[in-house]
């Protein structure tokens, strides 16, 4: 629902224990509408929604998250100054349930962090 | 209770990213909301609202109490301050609501301090829990 709607995957990188993608937003999406009228700030749930696209884009497979254990938000997402961003996850496949830690950068800049359990959903 | 465009008087959330459509009254320290989830709900994908949608129903759960609260403090006529998520803990979500059955949630405000509450919620679909979760909410002044 939000890849390549609300924000499109730009990129990939992997790394030593974890792969960062890179990511755009659209500001034009309606979401930027109501959240909040004419002051545009990414809905911290879709900032968690980005993580998990890109959790499920590594893992193959689409995911629930059940247990969202914890999620620090330290820097608003704006779709003007922070278009382009960061998404760095480090995850844990142990078949049905995925451990993932995840941030959102640029540059020197955390924007929110997370720790999550999410389970692999049967595809209908 | 207010429901439908009266919502819009407790939170700043607006189309097409509200995700409550009543809100049943407040407390000093609690607040009580309802979804019914609709087939166009913009975190609605294969006829269930997603994990997003659950947590911002508690989020806005959460900025309506603190939306009454202002209205008792500053006047009736005061408009929804902005606000944002600042930390989810302990969130657990046990299944995915379907379209048409609806959402209540109860919050309570466990501390307070300046602009930035401490809140525990739980969501019900009937009398079956389906979430529950920690939210820190700070508000702009």
């Amino acid at each position: 629902m939000l890849k390549d709607d609300f924000f499109t995957i730009t990129g990939k990188e992997n790394g030593e224990g974890q792969v960062v993608y890179h990511i755009e937003l659209n500001p034009n999406h309606p979401i930027f509408r109501g959240h909040f009228p004419g002051n545009p700030i990414s809905p911290g749930v879709c900032n968690i929604g980005m993580i998990k696209v890109c959790a499920e884009e590594e893992t193959g497979s689409n995911l629930f998250i059940g247990n969202l254990k914890q999620c620090k938000f330290s820097h608003l997402v704006t779709p003007g100054e922070n278009k382009e961003l960061d998404i760095v996850l480090k995850l844990e496949d142990t078949g049905d349930i995925v451990k993932i830690a995840a941030s959102i950068i640029k540059g020197d800049t955390k924007f929110m962090e997370l720790k999550a359990e999410a389970s692999k959903e049967q595809k209908a | 209770m207010q429901q439908g465009e009266e919502i819009k008087q407790l939170i700043p959330q607006r189309e097409p990213i509200m995700m409550i459509d009543t809100f049943y009254g407040a407390t000093e320290t609690t607040g009580k909301s309802g979804l019914t989830v609709l087939a166009d709900n913009v975190f609605c994908e294969d006829g269930q609202l997603r994990e997003m949608g659950v947590i911002e129903h508690i989020a806005q759960t959460c900025a309506a109490y603190n939306g009454v609260k202002n209205k008792k403090n500053n006047g009736v006529e005061s408009k929804p301050k902005l606000g944002y998520i600042g930390e989810i803990k302990k969130c657990q979500i046990a299944r995915l609501p379907r379209i048409g059955e609806q959402l209540v949630t109860e919050v309570e405000a466990t501390a307070q301090v300046m602009n930035v509450t401490l809140m525990e919620a739980t969501t019900k679909i009937g009398s079956e829990t389906i979430a529950s979760c920690q939210i820190k909410l700070f508000e702009e002044d």
